[in-house]
């Protein structure tokens, strides 16, 4: 019998050994086949979508979507995929609402439109328009679970990126009736759907974060599992993109957004972001487009003050903005030099503390660019002098002293201290 | 006389409605309506010219690599920067791959099902089947060839993922070039994966819809609409900037045109539920917010016009403009333009993976942005011409303007009245069963609507919360 154990460990290793599939042959198939009722019903809905999840769906490798149809669940609406249009397709929605209330898994792509229900309209019925507001809401209430797939359902996404037109917000802020789990990315990867959805049908309700990710797939930061550390450690920084090389410097946002890309990798491990020498703009962060994600070819990310200012965080510090200005992004480009980001990011139960007052905010952000300006000057001052060095030590022709030049040879040694690596 | 609407019009992306006319029979009226809104443009405001590329890709799940393509060279544009060799051709194998992986999913998953029964296991299959031709044994084959098209068309996006970064929704293409380099893995993974693809379109997909335009000859005759094409050319040529494989081209009523010019776009919101200027705007110049109530307003789409007149975009389009099919105009036609297109791509692309010079650079970087700036890129997507403008102010995005395909093919009327390439191809579609006018659904997916791409449009900061 397949154990949850043992699924959780192909879930978290199945980048670095073996594939779902691998599981999926024949064990997960067996499990599957045993449960009473058969293969559970999904309601598939879209808010303000771009239909990239249901694409990225089908993009699965290990299983295929083939299977996970065959298979795993019994997708009976779905906006893009569906064979039924029209009144026929509302009415399989509705009687799969009303027969298999409290069973049926709801899957929701793209976010919701508070401000404009207007804004998408899911159907039609007796001549009334049908908001997704609405129906997404009704149909989470009859749901067992809901499964938010995509920045957009379980954030708010790039629908929702400022001045967010549509006052789009993520389905858990909405859905309060019903227990709703995230899986964030733009677009979310398809293990990380299927395994979602595996693990809720043969197990129950997945570990989650405090952002209601499941931990299995978002327990680590793509810094930290990232092919290129050892760059950073040793301080080779792309100067752009397309080069080789850390791409912090170049505005990675590998250190703020928690998923395992970096092993994983996507379209059946062929390539990911940072292997094509492009930084990882954050696409699975809690707000992403913003919130210290963009620019996404920038270290120093915008903030963005209401109503409809955009500003740096170097200019924050100049006393122009207020208390709200202060997102992850302040808090990032600060911490991540001073080494509080392993402290505080790394560990997804120890939340960074919202400042009370202005301030405290202003304070907390002045002092973190301080800290920061300083540690690149010295960073660069230490690579210079280390240049140097060496160069005489060459020219002198000396005997070159183990344990000194070694100690020289890592500049970030500060940095390595500081985050216990 | 009855008027129905078709409302969720399934298998398309994004949501969308569909109201038409009866009269004996005939579809004498046709109304599009766009029912999906995000205000992309408005997002973008403010921020880094070079977060184009990503965030204009969001808009469309299917098709993001186009978006990748048209925003980049958009920023080219402004920036006044060439792209090395390498990168050139990197975006085409890039947009070429994707378009397979489009045109694969569009017939087998969104256009095919209209013409054979469902299979066991297919998503929301419970339908009353009507209007279905084809013998048990024929239609047994397309539906293993529908199970089969779910596995085969990820092949595509691993293509596409092999020089992309990821798909979809890529990350390698940047202003200046591609950050991928050319190595010979990929290369290799390439060809590979082109290979099977390549099979698949010969062995299937080929002979299914010859199969399906056998049975449903009559679709031949169906849906023909204004007869006017537009292509802004696709998969630019190194050596010449303005040549490309698939040429750009103009047609009105199936004569051809004289030379494109990007001044003679213009947009309409007369019917769109926007409040602005009316009449014909520049894209540029066209500022409206939205206005959900507006009377006589029935879409969220705004309505493109090229010198006053509406044009249909699309593979049909682009090979009848490179004269590779010129069977027709109609569903038929539409649907077989497409599968044809997709072999010409799956060869050409083949030639072009052996232009890549290994080790050479495929980006041009550039450090420093300009002060201000304004740029256009022109590229054909999967569903027909895409158009990015871009204002930059302050080395800031301070306007951004997208007419996507979609917004060509689906469009509301316009202030002259003028209906969309679409409402006129649904005039005059034969409808058996007014209850189920399946007919409708086939005519309107042979456009592979997008409702995702076509509405995306907001300016005027915040003004809508006023009204």
């Amino acid at each position: 019998m397949l154990t949850r154990r043992r699924f959780l460990q192909f879930c978290l290793h199945s980048a670095a050994s073996v594939s779902l599939a691998q599981l999926l042959q024949p064990e997960l198939a067996a499990a599957l086949r045993l449960l009473p009722g058969g293969k559970p019903p999904v309601i598939w809905l879209e808010g303000t979508s771009c239909t990239g999840d249901t694409i990225s769906l089908d993009n699965s490798a290990d299983p295929s979507l083939r299977i996970v149809l065959e298979e795993i669940i019994d997708l009976r609406f779905s906006p893009l995929l569906m064979w039924a249009q029209d009144q026929e397709a509302l009415d399989i929605l509705f009687a799969t609402m009303e027969t298999h209330r409290d069973q049926f898994i709801l899957v929701v792509e793209g976010g919701i439109p508070m401000d404009m229900p207007e804004a998408v309209i899911i159907g039609e019925q007796n001549g009334v328009r049908l908001n997704a507001k609405q129906l997404i809401t009704d149909a989470a209430e009859a749901a067992r679970v809901v499964v938010a797939v995509g920045n957009c359902a379980a954030f708010g996404g790039p629908s929702k990126g400022n001045p967010n037109p549509t006052g789009t917000k993520g389905v858990w802020q909405v859905v309060q009736k019903k227990p709703v789990i995230n899986v964030p990315g733009c677009p979310a990867h398809p293990d990380w759907m299927v395994g979602t959805l595996v693990h809720t049908i043969l197990y129950g309700l997945p570990r989650i974060d405090h952002y209601r990710r499941p931990t299995m797939f978002f327990g680590q930061l793509i810094h930290d599992i990232c092919p290129r550390r050892f760059h950073f450690y040793n301080g080779k920084f792309a100067q752009s993109p397309g080069m080789a090389g850390c791409l912090l410097k170049v505005g990675c946002k590998g250190p703020i957004t928690h998923a395992d890309c970096s092993t994983r990798k996507f379209n059946d491990g062929v390539n990911w972001c940072i292997n094509a020498n492009n930084p990882c703009i954050g696409c699975a962060a809690p707000d992403f487009p913003d919130g210290g994600t963009s620019p996404f070819f920038s270290l120093s990310p915008d903030v963005n003050i209401p109503p409809g200012i955009k500003t740096t965080a170097m200019t924050v510090a100049k006393g122009v903005g207020a208390a709200t200005a202060l997102g992850i992004g302040a808090h990032f480009t600060a911490s991540l030099l001073t080494g509080r980001l392993g402290e505080s990011l790394t560990a997804s139960e120890e939340l960074p503390v919202t400042p009370q007052t202005c301030e405290q905010a202003l304070g907390a952000i002045k002092e973190d660019l301080l800290a920061e300006n300083e540690l690149i000057t010295r960073l660069e001052e230490g690579q210079r002098k280390l240049r140097r060095d060496v160069r005489q030590l060459r020219q002198a022709n000396l005997p070159l002293k183990r344990r000194s030049i070694l100690s020289l040879l890592n500049p970030l040694r500060f940095l390595r201290k500081k985050n216990k690596l | 006389m009855p008027r129905i609407r078709l409302n969720p019009l399934s298998r398309i992306h994004g949501y969308m409605s569909i109201e038409v006319e009866i009269n004996h029979g005939t579809v004498t009226d046709a109304w599009s309506s766009g029912i999906l809104y995000r205000g992309f443009e408005s997002i973008l405001k403010g921020r880094s010219p070079h977060d184009a590329v990503y965030l204009t890709q969001r808009i469309c799940g299917i098709c993001s690599s186009a978006h990748a393509i048209a925003a980049a060279l958009t920023l080219e544009n402004a920036f006044k920067i060439d792209v090395p060799h390498n990168g050139k051709v990197i975006r085409n194998l890039i947009l070429g791959a994707d378009l397979i992986q489009n045109h694969l999913r569009h017939l087998y998953l969104l256009a095919i099902p209209d013409y054979i029964s469902a299979p066991k296991n297919a998503p929301g299959g419970i339908r009353s089947e009507l209007d279905l031709r084809l013998p048990k044994a024929l239609e047994t084959r397309i539906q293993e060839n529908y199970l089969k098209a779910l596995e085969t068309s990820s092949l595509a996006h691993q293509a596409v993922a092999a020089f992309g970064g990821k798909a979809p929704h890529l990350q390698s293409i940047v202003a200046g070039g591609v950050t991928e380099h050319v190595l010979t893995d990929r290369i290799v993974r390439f060809q590979a994966l082109l290979g099977k693809l390549a099979k698949f379109v010969n062995d299937s997909l080929l002979p299914d819809l010859e199969d399906i335009a056998r049975y449903y000859g009559d679709y031949y005759q169906i849906g023909k609409g204004y007869g006017n094409f537009l292509s802004y050319g696709m998969f630019p040529l190194d050596s010449d900037e303005q040549k490309k494989h698939f040429a750009a081209g103009l047609l009105v009523d199936g004569e051809a045109q004289e030379i494109f010019d990007t001044e003679k776009i213009s947009l309409d919101i007369r019917h769109a539920w926007y409040q602005g200027k009316e009449g014909p705007q520049k894209p540029l110049a066209q500022a409206s917010s939205p206005a959900p109530g507006k009377e006589e307003a029935y879409s969220w789409i705004k309505a493109p016009r090229y010198a006053n007149k509406a044009f249909e975009g699309g593979p049909l389009a682009r090979m009848w403009l490179t004269g590779i099919y010129k069977n027709g105009i109609s569903v038929m036609d539409r649907l077989m333009a497409r599968a044809i297109e997709t072999r010409e791509i799956a060869i050409q692309l083949n030639n072009w993976l052996h232009e890549l010079i290994p080790d050479q650079p495929t980006i041009n970087w550039l450090e420093q942005l300009p002060l201000s700036a304004e740029g256009v890129g022109l590229t054909e997507a999967m569903r027909g011409p895409l158009a990015h403008w871009v204002r930059i102010e302050n080395r800031r995005i301070d306007a951004y303007r997208i007419i996507t395909p979609s917004a060509w093919n689906l469009s509301p009327r316009d202030s002259a009245g003028q209906r969309g390439p679409l409402e006129e191809a649904l005039v005059g579609t034969p409808v058996a069963n007014a209850n189920n006018p399946v007919e409708v659904g086939r005519v309107v997916r042979s456009f592979d609507p997008c409702i995702s791409c076509a509405v995306h449009v907001l300016d005027k900061k915040n003004a809508w919360r006023v009204i």
